[in-house]
Protein backbone atom coordinates (compact mmCIF):
# COMPACT_ATOMS: atom_id res chain seq x y z
CA UNK A 1 0.00 0.00 0.00
CA UNK A 2 2.65 2.37 0.87
CA UNK A 3 4.37 1.39 -2.65
CA UNK A 4 1.73 3.23 -4.56
CA UNK A 5 1.66 6.24 -2.93
CA UNK A 6 5.23 6.69 -2.93
CA UNK A 7 4.90 5.80 -6.82
CA UNK A 8 2.77 9.19 -7.12
CA UNK A 9 4.92 11.21 -5.01
CA UNK A 10 8.39 11.11 -7.40
CA UNK A 11 8.23 14.07 -9.48
CA UNK A 12 10.13 12.96 -12.91
CA UNK A 13 8.90 9.62 -14.41
CA UNK A 14 12.77 8.56 -14.21
CA UNK A 15 12.49 9.13 -10.44
CA UNK A 16 8.98 6.77 -10.67
CA UNK A 17 10.94 4.08 -12.70
CA UNK A 18 13.25 4.71 -9.82
CA UNK A 19 11.19 4.11 -7.01
CA UNK A 20 9.31 0.50 -8.66
CA UNK A 21 12.90 -0.55 -9.48
CA UNK A 22 13.71 -0.53 -5.68
CA UNK A 23 10.20 -1.78 -4.95
CA UNK A 24 11.25 -4.92 -6.92
CA UNK A 25 12.24 -8.55 -5.62
CA UNK A 26 15.83 -7.91 -6.71
CA UNK A 27 16.32 -3.92 -6.67
CA UNK A 28 19.75 -4.12 -7.47
CA UNK A 29 18.88 -6.20 -10.76
CA UNK A 30 15.69 -3.89 -11.52
CA UNK A 31 18.03 -0.54 -11.15
CA UNK A 32 20.58 -2.53 -13.83
CA UNK A 33 17.57 -2.65 -16.48
CA UNK A 34 17.86 0.94 -16.33
CA UNK A 35 20.77 1.04 -18.22
CA UNK A 36 18.85 1.79 -21.45
CA UNK A 37 16.99 4.98 -20.11
CA UNK A 38 19.31 8.22 -20.18
CA UNK A 39 16.73 9.83 -17.97
CA UNK A 40 16.97 6.98 -15.25
CA UNK A 41 21.09 6.40 -15.20
CA UNK A 42 21.30 9.89 -15.08
CA UNK A 43 19.13 10.44 -11.78
CA UNK A 44 20.57 7.20 -10.49
CA UNK A 45 23.96 8.85 -10.88
CA UNK A 46 22.59 11.91 -8.87
CA UNK A 47 20.88 9.36 -6.24
CA UNK A 48 24.30 7.71 -5.79
CA UNK A 49 26.21 10.86 -4.85
CA UNK A 50 23.36 11.86 -2.77
CA UNK A 51 22.88 8.58 -1.01
CA UNK A 52 26.95 8.13 -0.53
CA UNK A 53 27.27 11.68 1.13
CA UNK A 54 24.86 11.41 3.63
CA UNK A 55 26.00 7.85 4.71
CA UNK A 56 29.95 8.47 4.62
CA UNK A 57 31.13 12.30 4.77
CA UNK A 58 32.44 13.38 7.72
CA UNK A 59 32.89 9.49 8.87
CA UNK A 60 36.00 7.27 9.17
CA UNK A 61 36.57 6.15 5.63
CA UNK A 62 37.19 2.76 7.11
CA UNK A 63 33.59 2.29 7.40
CA UNK A 64 33.19 2.31 3.48
CA UNK A 65 35.80 -0.83 3.80
CA UNK A 66 33.28 -2.36 6.04
CA UNK A 67 30.22 -1.17 4.14
CA UNK A 68 31.75 -2.44 1.01
CA UNK A 69 32.58 -6.01 2.34
CA UNK A 70 29.01 -6.05 3.41
CA UNK A 71 27.15 -5.35 0.78
CA UNK A 72 29.29 -7.51 -1.42
CA UNK A 73 28.94 -10.50 0.95
CA UNK A 74 24.95 -9.86 1.06
CA UNK A 75 25.03 -10.03 -2.93
CA UNK A 76 27.14 -13.24 -3.13
CA UNK A 77 30.02 -11.76 -4.56
CA UNK A 78 33.38 -11.84 -4.08
CA UNK A 79 34.69 -9.80 -1.04
CA UNK A 80 38.48 -9.90 -0.72
CA UNK A 81 39.33 -8.78 -4.37
CA UNK A 82 39.36 -6.43 -6.99
CA UNK A 83 35.42 -5.42 -7.11
CA UNK A 84 36.33 -4.88 -3.68
CA UNK A 85 38.32 -2.18 -4.31
CA UNK A 86 36.52 -0.95 -7.04
CA UNK A 87 33.40 -0.45 -5.20
CA UNK A 88 35.86 1.71 -2.57
CA UNK A 89 36.93 3.59 -5.80
CA UNK A 90 33.35 4.61 -7.25
CA UNK A 91 32.06 5.40 -3.11
CA UNK A 92 35.31 7.41 -2.45
CA UNK A 93 35.68 9.41 -5.55
CA UNK A 94 31.89 10.76 -4.59
CA UNK A 95 32.75 11.71 -1.20
CA UNK A 96 35.86 14.32 -2.40
CA UNK A 97 38.30 11.68 -4.11
CA UNK A 98 37.93 11.49 -7.94
CA UNK A 99 41.23 10.04 -8.65
CA UNK A 100 40.38 7.24 -7.12
CA UNK A 101 37.93 5.81 -9.78
CA UNK A 102 39.74 7.28 -12.73
CA UNK A 103 40.32 4.42 -15.04
CA UNK A 104 37.17 2.29 -14.00
CA UNK A 105 34.62 1.45 -16.64
CA UNK A 106 31.65 3.47 -17.35
CA UNK A 107 29.62 0.12 -16.93
CA UNK A 108 31.38 -0.79 -14.14
CA UNK A 109 30.62 2.50 -12.20
CA UNK A 110 26.99 2.24 -13.00
CA UNK A 111 26.81 -1.61 -11.83
CA UNK A 112 28.42 -0.90 -8.42
CA UNK A 113 26.38 2.25 -7.84
CA UNK A 114 23.24 0.11 -8.87
CA UNK A 115 24.47 -2.08 -5.46
CA UNK A 116 24.96 0.43 -3.36
CA UNK A 117 21.44 2.19 -4.20
CA UNK A 118 19.81 -1.17 -4.03
CA UNK A 119 21.16 -1.62 -0.81
CA UNK A 120 19.05 1.19 0.56
CA UNK A 121 16.35 -0.68 0.40
CA UNK A 122 17.36 -3.65 2.17
CA UNK A 123 15.92 -4.21 5.37
CA UNK A 124 15.08 -2.63 7.43
CA UNK A 125 15.95 0.23 4.63
CA UNK A 126 15.44 3.43 5.27
CA UNK A 127 12.29 4.74 6.03
CA UNK A 128 10.16 6.00 2.80
CA UNK A 129 9.71 9.22 3.62
CA UNK A 130 13.86 9.55 3.43
CA UNK A 131 14.16 7.34 0.29
CA UNK A 132 11.85 10.01 -1.40
CA UNK A 133 13.72 12.72 0.11
CA UNK A 134 16.76 11.13 -1.33
CA UNK A 135 15.42 10.81 -4.86
CA UNK A 136 13.88 14.53 -4.93
CA UNK A 137 17.52 16.06 -3.84
CA UNK A 138 19.16 14.09 -6.90
CA UNK A 139 16.06 14.92 -9.01
CA UNK A 140 17.39 19.14 -7.90
CA UNK A 141 21.10 17.86 -8.51
CA UNK A 142 20.06 16.78 -11.92
CA UNK A 143 17.59 19.80 -12.95
CA UNK A 144 20.39 22.49 -11.85
CA UNK A 145 23.26 20.62 -13.54
CA UNK A 146 21.29 20.32 -16.74
CA UNK A 147 20.01 24.04 -16.78
CA UNK A 148 21.86 25.46 -20.46
CA UNK A 149 24.02 27.57 -18.31
CA UNK A 150 25.35 25.03 -15.65
CA UNK A 151 25.92 22.44 -18.69
CA UNK A 152 29.67 21.02 -18.01
CA UNK A 153 30.93 19.49 -21.30
CA UNK A 154 31.81 15.04 -20.22
CA UNK A 155 29.69 16.27 -16.94
CA UNK A 156 28.56 12.54 -16.97
CA UNK A 157 31.71 10.93 -16.24
CA UNK A 158 31.32 12.95 -12.93
CA UNK B 1 75.15 -5.72 5.24
CA UNK B 2 72.05 -7.55 2.81
CA UNK B 3 73.62 -11.11 1.37
CA UNK B 4 70.81 -11.88 -1.35
CA UNK B 5 70.33 -10.14 -4.79
CA UNK B 6 67.10 -8.63 -4.11
CA UNK B 7 68.29 -6.88 -0.79
CA UNK B 8 71.13 -5.49 -3.22
CA UNK B 9 68.62 -4.20 -5.44
CA UNK B 10 65.86 -2.92 -3.23
CA UNK B 11 68.67 -1.06 -1.42
CA UNK B 12 70.03 0.32 -5.17
CA UNK B 13 65.62 1.34 -5.94
CA UNK B 14 65.66 3.35 -2.45
CA UNK B 15 68.91 5.10 -3.34
CA UNK B 16 67.48 5.41 -7.15
CA UNK B 17 70.41 3.87 -8.51
CA UNK B 18 68.31 0.83 -9.92
CA UNK B 19 69.88 -0.39 -12.74
CA UNK B 20 66.40 -0.85 -14.34
CA UNK B 21 62.98 0.24 -12.71
CA UNK B 22 59.58 -1.96 -11.69
CA UNK B 23 61.01 -4.92 -10.42
CA UNK B 24 63.86 -6.60 -13.01
CA UNK B 25 66.82 -7.56 -11.68
CA UNK B 26 70.08 -6.78 -13.10
CA UNK B 27 71.76 -8.86 -15.63
CA UNK B 28 68.56 -9.91 -16.37
CA UNK B 29 68.19 -12.57 -13.39
CA UNK B 30 64.59 -13.64 -13.34
CA UNK B 31 62.38 -12.01 -10.55
CA UNK B 32 61.58 -15.53 -8.49
CA UNK B 33 59.24 -15.97 -5.34
CA UNK B 34 62.51 -15.28 -2.80
CA UNK B 35 63.09 -12.17 -4.28
CA UNK B 36 59.33 -11.35 -4.29
CA UNK B 37 59.13 -12.23 -0.56
CA UNK B 38 62.15 -10.07 0.65
CA UNK B 39 60.37 -6.98 -1.12
CA UNK B 40 56.75 -7.48 0.38
CA UNK B 41 58.41 -8.61 3.78
CA UNK B 42 60.44 -5.47 3.46
CA UNK B 43 57.76 -3.09 2.68
CA UNK B 44 55.61 -4.60 4.97
CA UNK B 45 58.52 -3.08 8.02
CA UNK B 46 58.99 -0.38 6.47
CA UNK B 47 55.33 0.49 6.34
CA UNK B 48 54.65 -0.38 10.12
CA UNK B 49 57.47 1.84 10.73
CA UNK B 50 55.65 4.83 9.13
CA UNK B 51 52.12 4.28 10.05
CA UNK B 52 50.54 2.99 13.13
CA UNK B 53 47.26 0.52 12.61
CA UNK B 54 45.05 3.35 13.41
CA UNK B 55 46.46 6.18 11.40
CA UNK B 56 44.37 7.95 9.73
CA UNK B 57 43.06 7.35 6.19
CA UNK B 58 43.98 10.68 4.90
CA UNK B 59 47.63 10.09 6.38
CA UNK B 60 48.23 7.24 4.64
CA UNK B 61 46.10 8.07 1.27
CA UNK B 62 48.44 11.17 1.65
CA UNK B 63 51.48 9.25 1.54
CA UNK B 64 50.22 6.49 -1.34
CA UNK B 65 49.69 9.69 -2.98
CA UNK B 66 52.59 11.35 -3.07
CA UNK B 67 54.44 8.01 -3.62
CA UNK B 68 52.60 7.37 -6.92
CA UNK B 69 53.15 10.85 -8.14
CA UNK B 70 57.09 10.34 -7.03
CA UNK B 71 57.29 7.34 -9.37
CA UNK B 72 54.53 8.26 -12.27
CA UNK B 73 56.13 6.08 -14.87
CA UNK B 74 55.32 3.09 -12.82
CA UNK B 75 51.41 4.33 -13.40
CA UNK B 76 50.72 2.07 -9.67
CA UNK B 77 47.28 2.33 -8.86
CA UNK B 78 46.55 4.43 -5.86
CA UNK B 79 44.20 2.64 -4.36
CA UNK B 80 46.02 -0.84 -4.45
CA UNK B 81 48.85 0.77 -2.90
CA UNK B 82 47.09 1.79 -0.36
CA UNK B 83 45.43 -1.65 0.34
CA UNK B 84 48.75 -2.91 0.47
CA UNK B 85 49.81 -0.10 2.84
CA UNK B 86 46.90 -0.98 5.31
CA UNK B 87 47.00 -4.58 4.59
CA UNK B 88 50.91 -4.43 5.94
CA UNK B 89 49.27 -2.52 9.07
CA UNK B 90 46.85 -5.90 9.84
CA UNK B 91 43.93 -4.31 8.54
CA UNK B 92 41.39 -6.77 6.88
CA UNK B 93 41.39 -5.00 2.98
CA UNK B 94 40.87 -6.47 -0.16
CA UNK B 95 43.67 -7.65 -1.94
CA UNK B 96 42.91 -10.06 -4.07
CA UNK B 97 43.51 -10.41 -7.92
CA UNK B 98 46.41 -7.75 -7.89
CA UNK B 99 48.95 -8.49 -10.57
CA UNK B 100 52.03 -9.80 -9.31
CA UNK B 101 53.72 -7.00 -11.68
CA UNK B 102 51.70 -4.38 -9.63
CA UNK B 103 52.34 -5.85 -6.56
CA UNK B 104 56.10 -6.15 -6.80
CA UNK B 105 56.68 -2.67 -8.08
CA UNK B 106 54.25 -1.14 -5.07
CA UNK B 107 56.84 -2.99 -2.82
CA UNK B 108 59.56 -1.91 -4.46
CA UNK B 109 58.95 1.77 -4.84
CA UNK B 110 56.41 2.28 -2.05
CA UNK B 111 59.10 1.03 -0.12
CA UNK B 112 61.53 3.82 -1.46
CA UNK B 113 59.40 6.22 -0.78
CA UNK B 114 58.50 5.56 2.89
CA UNK B 115 61.85 5.33 3.35
CA UNK B 116 62.57 8.64 1.94
CA UNK B 117 60.06 9.88 3.68
CA UNK B 118 61.48 8.67 7.02
CA UNK B 119 64.82 10.26 5.64
CA UNK B 120 66.20 7.10 6.57
CA UNK B 121 70.32 6.90 6.73
CA UNK B 122 72.14 4.11 4.87
CA UNK B 123 72.89 1.83 7.95
CA UNK B 124 69.04 1.92 9.08
CA UNK B 125 68.25 1.40 5.81
CA UNK B 126 70.77 -1.54 5.05
CA UNK B 127 69.25 -2.76 8.94
CA UNK B 128 65.75 -3.41 7.63
CA UNK B 129 67.00 -5.09 4.44
CA UNK B 130 68.82 -7.49 6.46
CA UNK B 131 66.03 -7.97 8.89
CA UNK B 132 63.90 -8.37 5.98
CA UNK B 133 66.03 -11.09 4.22
CA UNK B 134 66.36 -12.80 7.45
CA UNK B 135 62.60 -13.01 7.68
CA UNK B 136 62.54 -14.33 4.06
CA UNK B 137 64.40 -17.77 4.42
Amino acid sequence: MGQTQTLEKAATAAGRLILAALGAEHPARSLSRLADSPSATRLLQELFIVAVRRSFVGRDPRDVTRYVADLLEFQALPVGGELAREAEAVIRAATGEPELARGIAALRRFELSCYVIGDLVRSPGIPPAELLALIDQAERRVARADRPANRVHGRRTV
Amino acid sequence: MTTTEAGRYLRAVAQAEAPAYFGTQPGGAPVDDAARRVWAIAFGLVARRRFEADTPLAEIGRSAATAVHEHAAAALPRLDVEMLIRDALGEPVPTGEIDPAVAAGVHLLIFASIADELALCDAELDCLITEAEALAV
